[in-house]
């Protein structure tokens, strides 16, 4: 029956279907390569690596669609992580609680970056770099580059604890994902963040609070970052001065890759949560399969290449993949 | 008119061009014979564009044959367009605002001296030539984008003949020009044709076309349909041709309203320096008061003022007798008032997103209850005004950049009455849109002024003005030179007030 195929193509033909299948192929053609791929504990672990860079894509994702760019997550994270791990070990408060503050810094240092941009007219690209090498600096001003050791047992939960067999901070990953993507989906705010990347002086005109918007969503950011920064204080037992140093690019990636527009105006969160783990599922394959980890970063930067490459070709909505890939060679 | 050789230039055959969802153009044949223009006219979706960009390389025909000089060619890109010959005069200009007028005719020609630098002399000199053959004198040396519209497509025009085009595509030329603007535009396309140049003339203007083209061919829904004589046809057949039926122009009648009721909006003393200054005039509920002038008349600025989108210097905006100061979008919307801005894709739409999002973005808090949006309730809506408005789209959820212009419009009049507001700021709400939905949004119009909406109405259609508002208001650099009534006045009056 054709026509129940083309139904049940019509359904898989979806905006993220592409890079699931992607995903898909890459797990068959490893777990046939390596017998240690698929295992209980090789994917508990990959997910638990991802995890960290996938709750702070979240937010960056929030940003991307909207039109801007946080390039201070890392940042936001290294220098929450200090500030909570600090709270902890000087004060006699509980330490959730001071991870809780922990959160708020970042949420505070993401108000500080949507003030600047909305507010101030800075670029996004330009104002959360600068604040970004800020946050990383005042890391070292608070530890000297010593890390914050001698964290409360109880707090080691978060970053460390299972819950059946799931990993807490992957637990904590889904329910972020499910609540971002409820956000954007359901909610005044989400449709505005989506107008405000697709158009933003037709967002003005028809009443919206821009710069408001801006703010919350660089807020957003800010606090995931901050979220995350905790989780792997917690999982390292310390707050680690290092911490973030090389989670942006994960985080742009993971959006790029799961189909967001740097343009702005496109995006979700579903595509996002597949990009973070091809990546995650990306590195495992190269550990496994014994590759040099030196190539790690040469794959990695190709990949997005690609991804992006394969956007443009989707928006392009050429039919004939040969006929675009014959025109490109023709320039 | 001269007599024309019967050289043919460029000939197409049978092309056909398919786009996801529809046949853009299904097996047209054209020809273009030396030293004649030749307009295509047909409704926007007609295929008039398409086959434009078919012609000056942009887009490849999925079928049929393309030659030039009787010698059969694949045109695959525009600097091939460019090498046989074929220039292109876009509606929307694409020069470097930031460039010089010289740099702009001779952009990608430049000449160089040795070791590939600018030999600005010759440059200066290759280009004033070239302005000459155009006949016109514009300073080289000042930035293009000081210029006027009118100035910069003849820097447009410049720039083909640079390259030495035999063929020209004018693609609504005259949509943003002034009546004289427009006949120094004949002027240089007459002086083009006397040369043995050959054009291709696309226009919604069919007064102009029956002035300036030899031949006129119709196209309706990406087909051939009939080749008409200037010299003997009318603009009623020209119409009856493109949309295929009789087009019912919405009746005049003169409405009644009375001026003692209090005013929807009160505008006095409003200025904005460099804009507008000293404007000041009521609207009633009822009504539609047109805005009439040439373009940058600053009829524009004025009602972005109104809106909230800029801050006037002095003046003040009564909505209802109740004051609003620093007026903006947010609290503009709150009052009532609706905005549809001139440029529809820059100002008006959100491309990406589908027609329901587009169509509730100002009305979200209607539907949303602790902060979900209820999209069954928000679907109920968008259906009622997809159907009352007659918008034309295979579903809610399609994109709304794949609506035609007119389509486009409707879905940010709902938006509109959606909000329920109740003043209306029409800023040229008809450019680009074709003769069927131009008839259809008045027809709208009139609809909703009989249901006590007040709606200010400008248009750089001075006939559109005229038929279709109450009160007309003249602007000029600026200031209000006058008030006519819609169905007392004439385009010359209009005109003479203006410039008066």
């Amino acid at each position: 029956m054709p026509k129940l195929a083309d139904q049940i193509w019509k359904k898989l033909k979806f905006r993220e279907s592409g890079i699931i299948l992607a995903l898909l192929i890459m797990c068959f053609g490893l777990s046939l390569a390596t017998p240690s791929f698929l295992t209980a504990f090789n994917l508990g672990m990959v997910i638990r690596q991802v995890s960290f860079t996938a709750i702070i894509a979240l937010g960056q994702t929030l940003v991307l669609i909207s039109g801007g760019i946080d390039l201070s997550v890392g940042g936001i994270a290294g220098l929450s992580a200090i500030v909570g791990t600090l709270l902890m070990t000087s004060t006699a408060m509980d330490p959730y609680l001071c991870a809780l503050i922990a959160g708020l810094f970042g949420l505070f240092c993401g108000l500080l970056n949507g003030f600047l941009i909305a507010k101030i007219g800075l670029n996004p690209f330009i104002a959360t770099l600068g604040t970004g090498e800020v946050f990383y600096g005042l890391i070292l001003v608070l530890t000297k580059g010593y890390p914050v050791l001698g964290l409360p047992q109880k707090f080691l939960w978060l970053g460390q604890g299972m819950i059946g067999v799931v990993p807490v901070p992957v637990i904590i990953m889904i329910l972020t994902a499910v609540i971002v993507a409820y956000i954007l989906k359901n909610t005044p705010f989400g449709r505005y963040v989506y107008a405000i990347g697709g158009n933003e002086s037709a967002a003005n005109l028809v009443g919206i609070n821009v710069p408001r918007v801006k703010i919350s969503v660089f807020a957003i950011s800010g606090f995931l970052a901050a979220l995350s920064g905790m989780l792997y204080a917690s999982r390292m037992a310390g707050g680690q001065p290092t911490t973030g140093q090389t989670w942006v690019m994960p985080t742009v990636t993971a959006a790029i890759i799961g189909g967001t527009s740097l343009a702005g105006g496109e995006g979700t969160i579903l595509g996002t949560m597949v990009g973070a783990i091809l990546m995650g599922v990306l590195t495992n394959g190269i550990v496994l399969l014994n590759i040099s980890s030196y190539w790690e970063r040469v794959i990695i930067g190709v990949v997005v290449i690609l991804a992006v490459i394969i956007d443009i070709f989707r928006n392009k909505k050429e039919n004939n993949p040969l006929a675009f890939i014959k025109k490109i060679f023709a320039k | 008119m001269k007599e024309i050789n019967t050289k043919t230039v460029l000939e197409v055959k049978k092309i056909s061009k398919h786009f996801p969802g529809v046949q853009a153009l299904h097996e047209v044949s054209l020809s273009l014979r030396e030293g004649e223009v030749h307009a295509v006219i047909g409704e926007n979706g007609a295929g008039k564009s398409t086959l434009m960009k078919i012609i000056f390389g942009l887009l490849q025909p999925d079928a049929g044959e393309i030659y030039y000089n009787g010698r059969q060619v694949v045109i695959d890109n525009p600097i091939t367009a460019q090498r046989l010959g074929i220039g292109i005069v876009p509606q929307e200009l694409n020069l470097v605002p930031q460039l010089s007028v010289a740099e702009n005719i001779l952009l990608g020609m430049v000449p160089k001296k040795r070791f590939g630098l600018i030999d600005w002399n010759r440059m200066q000199q290759d280009a004033a030539a070239i302005l000459e053959t155009v006949g016109e004198v514009i300073d080289l040396k000042r930035k293009t984008a000081e210029l006027s519209v009118a100035q910069q497509q003849i820097i447009q025009i410049a720039r083909a003949m640079a390259f030495g085009a035999r063929v020209l595509i004018y693609d609504e030329p005259t949509a943003s020009l002034t009546q004289k603007e427009t006949e120094g535009l004949f002027k240089i396309i007459n002086s083009f044709i006397e040369n043995k140049g050959s054009v291709f003339y696309i226009s919604h203007r069919l007064e102009e076309i029956l002035r300036i083209a030899h031949r006129i061919t119709v196209l309706r829904d990406g087909c051939y349909i009939t080749e008409l004589d200037p010299k003997q046809t009318t603009t009623d057949e020209m119409v009856h041709y493109m949309v295929g039926r009789e087009i019912k122009k919405a009746k005049r009648t003169a409405r009644s309203f009375n001026t003692d009721q209090t005013p929807a909006l009160e505008v006095n003393n409003l200025t904005r320096h460099g804009e507008f200054s000293g404007i000041s005039f009521r609207l009633y509920p009822g009504e539609i008061l047109g805005l009439a002038g040439l373009v940058g008349a600053g009829r524009t600025e004025l009602v972005r003022c109104i809106f909230g989108e800029t801050q006037p210097d002095e003046g003040s905006i009564q909505i209802y007798q109740r004051e609003i100061d620093h007026p903006s979008p947010i609290k503009s919307i709150k009052n009532g008032i609706g905005f549809l801005p001139e440029e529809r894709r820059k100002l008006g739409l959100f491309p990406v997103l589908s027609v329901s999002q587009n169509m509730t973005m100002s009305t979200l808090g209607k539907y949303t209850k602790w902060g979900r949006i209820n999209q069954r309730r928000e679907a109920v809506d968008v259906k009622k005004y997809i159907d009352e408005l007659k918008i034309k789209t295979p579903h809610p959820r399609q994109l709304v950049k794949n609506l035609s212009g007119g389509n486009q419009q409707k879905v940010i009049l709902a938006r509109w009455m959606l909000t329920g507001c109740k003043i209306l700021i029409l800023d040229e709400p008809t450019r680009g849109i074709d003769v069927g939905a131009k008839a259809e949004i008045f027809q709208l119009l009139q609809e909703m002024v009989a249901q006590g909406y007040a709606v200010i109405l400008i248009s750089s259609e001075l006939q559109e003005v005229i038929d279709y508002a109450d009160r007309i208001l003249i602007m000029h650099e600026g200031r209000l030179k006058g008030e006519v009534k819609g169905i007392e006045t004439t385009q010359e009056e209009i005109m003479r007030m203006a410039l008066s």
